[in-house]
């Protein structure tokens, strides 16, 4: 019951902090979509194979990603600015309040409460609904662009959507399956990502830990497997596009995993952890 | 300071480990590429022609190590009551000039020491060739591209123009944030937030628009500028200095004009 009250009071404070952090990653999310959409026009102008963006095409092109470089044919990879720019605003989204929570009314909660762990875990849940509200935004611009744009409401993807995209198109199936569970993927693995941060913000705090992780996921642009998970929310690396792709229920299990992993670790670093010691945020 | 030389010094070695094991070490003797891609300077963070992950991590994290150190020193003083002690001794004026002089400097050096070390490393390691014209393509740095004559000439002054350019764009980033430090109390969200709203802006400013437009050219986001070759879809030229430097001096300037004239209590 406690933990419900923390919540509350964790959503009515962050969302003064969380509405411009929306807003941009509104503009941002439709923005990519927006030129995927002009891409497709262009093609479609020059008489090559595409069609309007649909649904799943628009939001692939949030989470594209890049190719796994063994896949890459020795082709150089292209940085890809657009999918670096969405995770850095998933990421930023749920940075800050946590900290400066604990360094200000959360004190005094975590002693009229008398449960440190409760106070973490209204954190972790105010952490994925942080992710999940990012999520929503994703899909609405999803949703948004495919409708303006006169494209299918389909979680199906057009054949020429890497090309779109920017990649090299050999490495792709021909048929790439619909991205249903890419979905769940990527946002599961946002969320592990974030919650890693969470706990890594009350051991670095805040600043460092943010740029320890987006480091690694911009390193898993370039690198693949463990530790470098940014690659489970590449649309370019799942099964579902490649051959030798991650494998979106295994995607699942390892980004649930690291969930786990963060929750249960940072609360234990939290129960023990010296909080009156520390510099004040404000 | 630590995290860019870290990376500085993970590129240099990775670099070497190419260029031993005999990836670099076929650029040597290859058929169709000469010595000099395979000398310190060729191999130089700057220039990237062996690709390197840690060096894109460090252009993709510069404009956030570049604010770490002493941006939000301004709101620090403020919330600590320091400006009004030191403002009513030596001026306002004054202080907030000496402060922005602090934090350009700070971010300068952030920046700057990274790329010298990287090419010390390496010079240590591998010949000093000079980068012949001959290997433009493997060089990637083109007529277009700021100070490209120098580099086929005078490598090391390349390097040092290179090297004191960009760290004056990121020395100027950190006043854009030590401006906007004035109107945001949060540490985390004044450092992280611009660096957030940068990498949107590299995504439209560096691809959207001159695609939405049809037309090519500079780069006109920080990231992008900081890398010579590879990174961004326009080119860097010497525009892309001007232009970007000339905005953010503006702004951090009118910001910190505008906060002469506030009240400091």
């Amino acid at each position: 019951m406690t933990m419900l009250r923390f919540l509350r009071a964790d959503v009515r404070e962050s969302a003064r902090v969380l509405a411009p952090v929306a807003l941009i990653a509104f503009v941002l999310f439709v923005g990519i979509d927006a030129v995927l959409w002009l891409k497709c026009v262009r093609f479609i102008q020059m008489g090559k194979d595409a069609t309007a963006p649909t649904f799943g095409d628009c939001f692939a092109a949030l989470y594209g990603g890049a190719l796994n470089s063994a896949l890459n044919d020795n082709e150089r990879i292209s940085l890809p600015m657009s999918w670096v720019a969405v995770m850095a605003v998933v990421l930023y989204a749920p940075l800050s309040y946590p900290y400066s929570n604990l360094m200000g009314f959360g004190k005094q909660l975590i002693a009229q409460g008398n449960s440190r762990w409760q106070w973490w875990v209204a954190k972790c849940l105010w952490v994925a609904l942080c992710t999940g509200a990012m999520a929503l935004i994703a899909l609405l611009s999803a949703f948004l662009v495919s409708s303006l744009a006169g494209g299918e409401l389909t979680l199906r993807t057009q054949g020429n959507l890497p090309g779109l995209l920017g990649l090299n198109g050999r490495a792709f199936l021909e048929e790439t399956a619909p991205i249903g569970s890419f979905v769940v993927q990527a946002e599961m693995c946002l969320l592990s990502l974030c919650l890693a941060q969470l706990a890594l913000s009350l051991v670095l705090r805040p600043l460092p830990a943010f740029v320890l992780v987006i480091g690694m996921v911009s390193l898993s642009i370039f690198y693949f497997g463990f530790p470098f998970v940014g690659e489970l929310c590449m649309w370019a690396r799942t099964s579902l596009a490649v051959n030798a792709g991650v494998n979106p229920l295994a995607g699942i299990g390892t980004s649930a995993v690291l969930a786990a992993t963060s929750v249960v670790l940072g609360g234990l670093y939290f129960s023990k952890m010296d909080i009156l010691d520390k510099e004040l945020v404000a | 300071m630590i995290i860019g030389c870290s990376l500085a010094v993970g590129c240099a070695a990775m670099a070497y480990v190419d260029f031993a094991r005999g990836e670099a070490g076929k650029l040597v003797s290859g058929e169709w590429l000469g010595l000099s891609v395979g000398g310190c300077y060729g191999l130089w963070m700057g220039l990237g022609t062996v690709e390197n992950p840690l060096r894109y991590v460090f252009f993709i994290l510069a404009p956030l190590l570049a604010v770490m150190p002493y941006a939000w020193s301004l709101r620090s003083d403020l919330v600590d009551g320091v400006a009004n002690q030191v403002a009513t001794r030596v001026g306002k004026g004054r202080y907030l000039l000496f402060r922005g002089v602090a934090v350009f400097l700070a971010a300068f050096a952030v920046i700057a020491v990274p790329y010298l070390l990287n090419l010390v490393i390496l010079a240590c390691l591998v010949p000093a060739y000079v980068p012949d014209i001959t290997e433009v393509l493997s060089l990637a740095v083109t007529s277009p591209s700021a100070w490209s004559a120098l580099l086929y000439t005078k490598p090391l002054l390349y390097v040092l123009v290179t090297t004191c350019a960009n760290a004056t764009l990121c020395g100027l980033w950190a006043l854009v944030t030590l401006a906007v430090s004035a109107y945001i109390d949060n540490r985390v969200i004044l450092l992280v937030m611009p660096y957030v709203a940068l990498l949107v802006w590299t995504y439209y400013g560096d691809s959207a628009l001159f695609m939405a437009a049809e037309v090519g050219g500079v780069s006109l986001s920080l990231i992008p500028t900081l890398d010579c070759v590879g990174l961004g879809t326009q080119t860097r030229t010497l525009s892309s200095y001007y232009i970007q430097g000339a905005a953010m001096a503006a702004a951090s300037g009118a910001s910190l004009w505008h906060q002469r004239r506030r009240d400091l209590l």
